[in-house]
C-alpha cells in the first residue's frame, strides 16, 4: 500500500485473515455504515442535538481504528467528547466538515482500489 | 454438549461484524449479533453461553445492560468491550459482575478469543461437575444402595423414603458394618438438598482437644496451631447435610456446645465472635443403644430427644434370610464387572455355608468374603469350600452366654424365625421339629413375633 493511501488495513488483515473477498465484504461495510452515520451526524447537529453527535462519534470510532485512518483518530475522539459534554460546540461544524471529507475521500481511494459496488 | 452461544452487542455494525465473523470460525460457537441494549435483553431467553457488550450502546449503558442480563441469569459470564481505557469503568463493572472488561485495540480479537475459550472451558467443567453428582445420585438412589426384600430391610427403606422427604433429623442405629453411612448418603442424595454437600464427621476418629474446631472452625491465632482461619464442618455443609457418625463416642462438654449450635441454629468459630447462620440437615449414627448411653449418664437426654428425629434401626444381616444371597450374588456380580472377569454363580454348598454363618461384620463382611471366594475360585462357580470366615465371632458369643438348654432353643427358633421372615413352616422343616413346637412356643409367650 503506497503511503498516500489514507487508510491501512493492517489492523483488519490481522483480525480477519487475508480473505480477499471477506476484505472486500467488510471494507463495503464501512463505506456503506459511515455513510450512514455521517448523514446522521449532520442531522444531529443541525439540531443541536450534541450528545447524539458524541455517541455517532463513539460509534465510528471503533470503524476508524480498525480501518486505520490515522488522521482522523484524533478529531474523531475530540468531536465524541466536545459533543458528550456539550462543550465548544461551536468547533463542532468544522470537525465534522472535516470528518465527511476525509471519510469521502477514504471511499474513493477504497473504490478504486477494491472496484466496490 | 450444546453449541456454545454467544450474544455480541455492538452499535457499530462492522465492528459488530467483524466480532461475528471472527468468533464464528470456531465450529463450536454459535454467534449472533445485536446492535441494541434492547435487542439483546429481549433474546435472552434464548440462554446465551456468553454475552461480549459494548460499554456504549445508543440506548441504553452497558452497565445497565449488564444488571439487566444479571437480573435474569447471572449465570451468564458477560465480556465488556469497550472504546474507553478507564480503570475505574473497568473495576466497577468488574465488581457488578462482568466477567472481563477488554478495551477496543489491535489486540481485541485475540483477548477476546482468548476469553471466550476460557469461559468455555469453565462451563464444560461445570457440566462436568453437575454430570458427577447426577452420577452420584444415581449412585444412591435407595434401590441401587439398598439390596434386600427382608421385612426388617423394606421397613428401613420405607424410613428412608421418608426421612429423604423431609427434612428431620435421622439416628441412624446398627451394627458396625450394616450400612450406616451409605443410608445417610443415600438419604441426603434422594433429598432437596442434594446438589448441596453431605459432610461426614466420624466423631470417634477426632481427638477430644480438636473436635470443636473440627466441627465449629476457628479463627487465625485462637490457639497454638492456628496458623490461619478454618470453617468447621457445620459451615462446610451449610445448605446440604452433616452426618455424625458415631455419636455415642461424643464427650459430655462437645455434646453441650453441639446443643447449643442445633438448638439456635448457628456457629461461631473457635476464638471468634461472628456468628454464622445455619441451614444443615443433621443425620446422627451409632452402633450404641443411646437409650442405654443416656442411662448410664454418658449421654444427655436433651441432646438425645433434640437428636432422635426419625429413628431408622438397620437389622444386622444374620436377620435379613435370604437377603444373604441376594447381597452376596450383587457383590460377586459387581467384583467380577470391575475386574474384567467372566460372570460367577454360588453352587448349592456355597449357599448352606453363607445362610449359616452369622456375619458379626454384617454386609461388609459378606462383600469381602464373597469377593476373597471370586479370587479364589479355579471355575466359574463358588463352592462351599473357596468360602473362609475371618471370624467367628457371632458363634463364640453365642456359647460362650451359658443359657439354659431351654433358653438356648429358644434363641435358636427366634434367630431362624427371623431369617426366614417367620415362616412357620419354614422354620420348622429346617430345624427339623415339629410346627407345633413352634406354635406352642409363641402361645407360652417364650418367643415372638
Amino acid at each position: 500500500m503506497s503511503n498516500d493511501k489514507l487508510y491501512n488495513l493492517s489492523n483488519l488483515y490481522n483480525m480477519i485473515g487475508e480473505d480477499k473477498d471477506v476484505i472486500i465484504e467488510f471494507v463495503q461495510l464501512f463505506v456503506d455504515t459511515s455513510v450512514q452515520t455521517l448523514a446522521e451526524m449532520q442531522n444531529a447537529l443541525s439540531e443541536n442535538d450534541f450528545i447524539n453527535v458524541g455517541s455517532l462519534a463513539h460509534k465510528l470510532k471503533s470503524s476508524i481504528d480498525l480501518m486505520g485512518i490515522e488522521c482522523l483518530k484524533s478529531d474523531i475522539r475530540t468531536i465524541e467528547r466536545f459533543g458528550k459534554e456539550k462543550i465548544n460546540t461551536n468547533e463542532l461544524p468544522g470537525l465534522i466538515d472535516r470528518l465527511s471529507s476525509v471519510i469521502k475521500q477514504v471511499h474513493v481511494q477504497m473504490n478504486e482500489d477494491f472496484n466496490l459496488s | 454438549m450444546h453449541p456454545f452461544k454467544i450474544f455480541i452487542v455492538e452499535d457499530d455494525r462492522l465492528y459488530g461484524e467483524l466480532l461475528t465473523f471472527n468468533l464464528s470460525l470456531n465450529p463450536d460457537y454459535e454467534v449472533e449479533l445485536f446492535t441494541c441494549g434492547a435487542d439483546c435483553v429481549s433474546n435472552l431467553y434464548k440462554n446465551p453461553s456468553a454475552i461480549s457488550l459494548d460499554y456504549s450502546l445508543p440506548d441504553m449503558s452497558g452497565l445497565e445492560v449488564l444488571e439487566r442480563i444479571k437480573k435474569y441469569n447471572s449465570e451468564i459470564p458477560v465480556v465488556i468491550v469497550s472504546g474507553q481505557e478507564d480503570v475505574r469503568t473497568a473495576v466497577h463493572l468488574l465488581k457488578q459482575g462482568a466477567y472481563d472488561y477488554i478495551v477496543k485495540d489491535e489486540d481485541t480479537k485475540d483477548r477476546l478469543w482468548n476469553s471466550m475459550k476460557n469461559i468455555r472451558e469453565n462451563l464444560q467443567l461445570k457440566m462436568e461437575i453437575i454430570e458427577l453428582k447426577e452420577e452420584i445420585g444415581k449412585k444412591y438412589e435407595f434401590n441401587s444402595i439398598i439390596k434386600g426384600k427382608s421385612n426388617a430391610i423394606m421397613k428401613a427403606f420405607k424410613l428412608m423414603e421418608k426421612a429423604a422427604n423431609t427434612n428431620i433429623t435421622v439416628s441412624i442405629t446398627g451394627e458396625t458394618g450394616t450400612g450406616k453411612e451409605l443410608v445417610a448418603k443415600a438419604i441426603h442424595y434422594n433429598s432437596s438438598r442434594s446438589k448441596k454437600p453431605i459432610v461426614t464427621v466420624n466423631v470417634s476418629a477426632i481427638p477430644k482437644e480438636l473436635i470443636e474446631s473440627e466441627m465449629f472452625g476457628h479463627e487465625k491465632g485462637s490457639f497454638t496451631g492456628a496458623t490461619s482461619r478454618r470453617i468447621g464442618k457445620f459451615e462446610e455443609a451449610n445448605k446440604g447435610t452433616i452426618f455424625l457418625d458415631e455419636i455415642a463416642e461424643m464427650d459430655l462438654n462437645m455434646q453441650t456446645k453441639l446443643l447449643r449450635v442445633l438448638q439456635e441454629k448457628e456457629v461461631t468459630r473457635v476464638g471468634g465472635n461472628q456468628i454464622v447462620k445455619l441451614d444443615v440437615r443433621v443425620i446422627v449414627a451409632t452402633h450404641k443403644n443411646l437409650t442405654e448411653e443416656v442411662r448410664k449418664g454418658n449421654f444427655r437426654e436433651d441432646l438425645y430427644y433434640r437428636l432422635l428425629g426419625l429413628p431408622i434401626e438397620l437389622p444386622p444381616l444374620r436377620e435379613r434370610g435370604n437377603d444373604i444371597l441376594l447381597l452376596a450374588k450383587h457383590f460377586i456380580d459387581e467384583f467380577c464387572k470391575e475386574n474384567k472377569m467372566e460372570k460367577l454363580t454360588l453352587s448349592a454348598s456355597a449357599h448352606e455355608k453363607l445362610m449359616k454363618y452369622p456375619f458379626p461384620g454384617n454386609v461388609r463382611e459378606l462383600k469381602a468374603i464373597v469377593e476373597l471366594a471370586a479370587v479364589m475360585t479355579n471355575t466359574n462357580t463358588i463352592d462351599a469350600e473357596d468360602i473362609t470366615f475371618s471370624s467367628a465371632k457371632g458363634m463364640t458369643d453365642f456359647l460362650l452366654e451359658e443359657n439354659t438348654l431351654r433358653s438356648y432353643i429358644q434363641k435358636i427358633i427366634k434367630h431362624y424365625l427371623q431369617k426366614y421372615d417367620n415362616n412357620i413352616v419354614l422354620v420348622a422343616e429346617k430345624l427339623d421339629i415339629g410346627k407345633s413346637t413352634i406354635y406352642r412356643m409363641l402361645k407360652n409367650g417364650e418367643i415372638e413375633i
